[in-house]
């Protein structure tokens, strides 16, 4: 049975698209066989991330409507075994989207993935609506700053009431805390929330924080997701958090300012 | 001009209910005189026009068996405000009010326990809930809003236990009880409750206690954050709740009307 993971945020620009491709990437590594859907039906991204832009014939929304079938649709990632991609359309809006077409899709996916990730769009209209509703998790990025943290909540409410699990009164979607663009110094500062303030408020466990590096801005110009950039602190960061996905324990790395300088000085943060 | 669908165009949905406390004038009948309550009403009004103008009434039927609600309906009418519905009357009166398109409100069952007479009257200024920018006309208007009071029946009420975490958009009313947060309400959210709010985590949202007007209900919590609080009405809002009062374990009450808040 395959799980099917959603990323979301509420709040737009956190980094949702680079957290699916990084994900995605990771899970594939280590040999699960994965699927990344982006449900920003207009404003397609995930395939210049995933560096497949070029490749995407047909799309999400042809396999909804019947006028292409999966295999058509699918992408094979080149750089990783067991990575697909799934495309979102971009001449189409969300309403393209109906929820007996995207619940065909996952569930013919689901025969053949072991992992399903759900980008989705920002926003909780009806296209984050879509992307969410099937989820088994959910890891909901969010910026240390109060905009983002208030929305990751309002999300958080939502998955506990309007996604499937939810209606059917199975269990709730497993929810965790991903903390992107995370800035120790900024943290000491005081000019950013810090890790235990985010988290005191958002109450949900902590999957992984991701700091703030030129590495993710590069990758996502090369369409080269982050994971795949071992040397870079935003690299290992989810590499670490794939593993804790899996249920690895893992100490979190990158909180400190101490801890960072060696690395810092090394690869440039 | 109407569109003829033919090829069916679906509205996922286009309305829905949704609960929400308002503040209602109910017109309390304590002479069953039709003329005497006609002036009355004329000259209370002429105190504050605009602030009765269109503005909904509930009638009253509990003191009279015989109140000719039809006249008293028309009398409201006449002050230009708009009668929408009766409230504690008995079935006759109530099919009365469907007749003459009068919606019934449902009798306010015992929220405290220490009232034993069936109806006691008081011109106290209290509300059956609370609407923001209702407040200001109420101070300005001497109105004859009255308690909803209690009927006889004691029943224990039932508590509200919410286990996770209020989320940022989110609304919890505890109906008729009181209402237990064990984790923190998020800014943005709201929780509700006739009786007492405890709140074990922080409170960031609006919380609201005594919505029906219990003035003695209360709301404890460990971290006060709030966007506004509120009892029976009488509210603070993030910038008149003092800085130092903010930390650890507090509880709001209302003493003599004056909103206060202790640490505990």
């Amino acid at each position: 049975m395959a799980k099917i993971i959603v990323i979301t945020s509420g709040k737009g620009g956190v980094g949702k698209t680079t957290t699916s491709a990084a994900i995605s990437t990771g899970l594939a590594k280590r040999g699960y066989k994965t699927v990344v859907i982006d449900f920003d039906v207009g404003l397609r991204n995930l395939d210049l991330i995933m560096g497949c832009e070029r490749r995407v014939v047909y799309d999400f929304v042809n396999v909804i409507k019947e006028e292409a079938n999966l295999n058509q649709a699918l992408i094979k990632d080149k750089r990783v075994d067991n990575l697909y991609i799934l495309p979102a359309s971009q001449t189409r809006d969300k309403d393209a989207l109906d929820i007996e077409g995207v619940q065909r899709v996952i569930d013919d996916l689901a025969k053949d993935f072991a992992y399903i990730i759900c980008d989705s769009p920002a926003g909780i209209e009806k296209g984050a609506m879509m992307a969410m509703y099937f989820a088994d998790e959910a890891i909901v990025v969010t910026n240390p700053e109060v905009s983002s943290v208030r929305d990751s909540d309002r999300v958080l409410g939502i998955l506990a009431s309007k996604t499937k699990r939810a209606e059917d009164n199975q269990d709730p979607v497993k929810e965790s805390l991903l903390l992107t663009r995370y800035s120790p110094e900024r943290v000491e500062q005081g000019e950013m929330l810090s890790v235990d303030d985010v988290k005191e408020i958002l109450a949900i466990p902590l999957l992984g924080v991701i700091p703030e590096s030129q590495s993710v801005l590069q990758a996502s110009n090369s369409g080269q997701p982050v994971i795949l950039d071992e040397e870079s602190d935003a690299g290992k960061a989810y590499e670490d958090a794939v593993g804790r996905l899996l249920g690895d324990e893992i100490p979190h790395r990158f909180l400190e300012v101490e801890k960072k300088g060696f690395f810092g000085r090394l690869f440039g943060g | 001009m109407v569109l003829k669908s033919k090829n069916k165009v679906q509205v996922e949905r286009a309305f829905e209910f949704k609960g929400r406390m308002l503040t209602l004038t109910v017109l309390n009948v304590i002479e069953n005189d039709l003329a005497a309550i006609d002036q009355q009403l004329g000259e209370k009004i002429a105190q504050a026009p605009e602030f009765f103008r269109n503005s909904s009434i509930v009638i009253d039927a509990n003191v009279f068996d015989s109140i000719d609600l039809k006249q008293i309906a028309n009398i409201v009418r006449d002050h230009h405000m708009v009668p929408v519905g009766i409230i504690g009357g008995n079935l006759n009166q109530e099919q009365l009010a469907a007749d003459i398109g009068l919606g019934v409100f449902p009798k306010i069952k015992a929220v405290s326990s220490d009232k034993s007479d069936i109806k006691t009257k008081n011109n106290n200024e209290s509300e059956a809930g609370l609407t923001n920018n209702s407040d200001e006309k109420q101070q300005t208007a001497e109105s004859t809003q009255e308690q909803l009071v209690p009927a006889v029946e004691i029943t224990k009420s039932p508590t509200m236990l919410i286990k996770q975490p209020v989320r940022s958009g989110q609304q919890i009313y505890a109906k008729g009880g009181d209402l237990v947060v064990m984790s923190s309400v998020g800014a943005g959210a709201e929780v509700l409750a006739d009786g007492h709010i405890h709140i074990y985590g922080s409170l960031r949202g609006r919380a609201l206690a005594g919505v029906q007007g219990d003035t003695q209900a209360r709301i404890f919590c460990n971290n006060l954050d709030a966007e506004l609080i509120s009892i029976a009405g009488q509210y603070k809002i993030s910038d008149d709740i003092p800085a130092d009062a903010k930390n650890g374990l507090v509880q709001i009450y209302l003493d003599n009307e004056q909103m206060k808040i202790q640490e505990l």
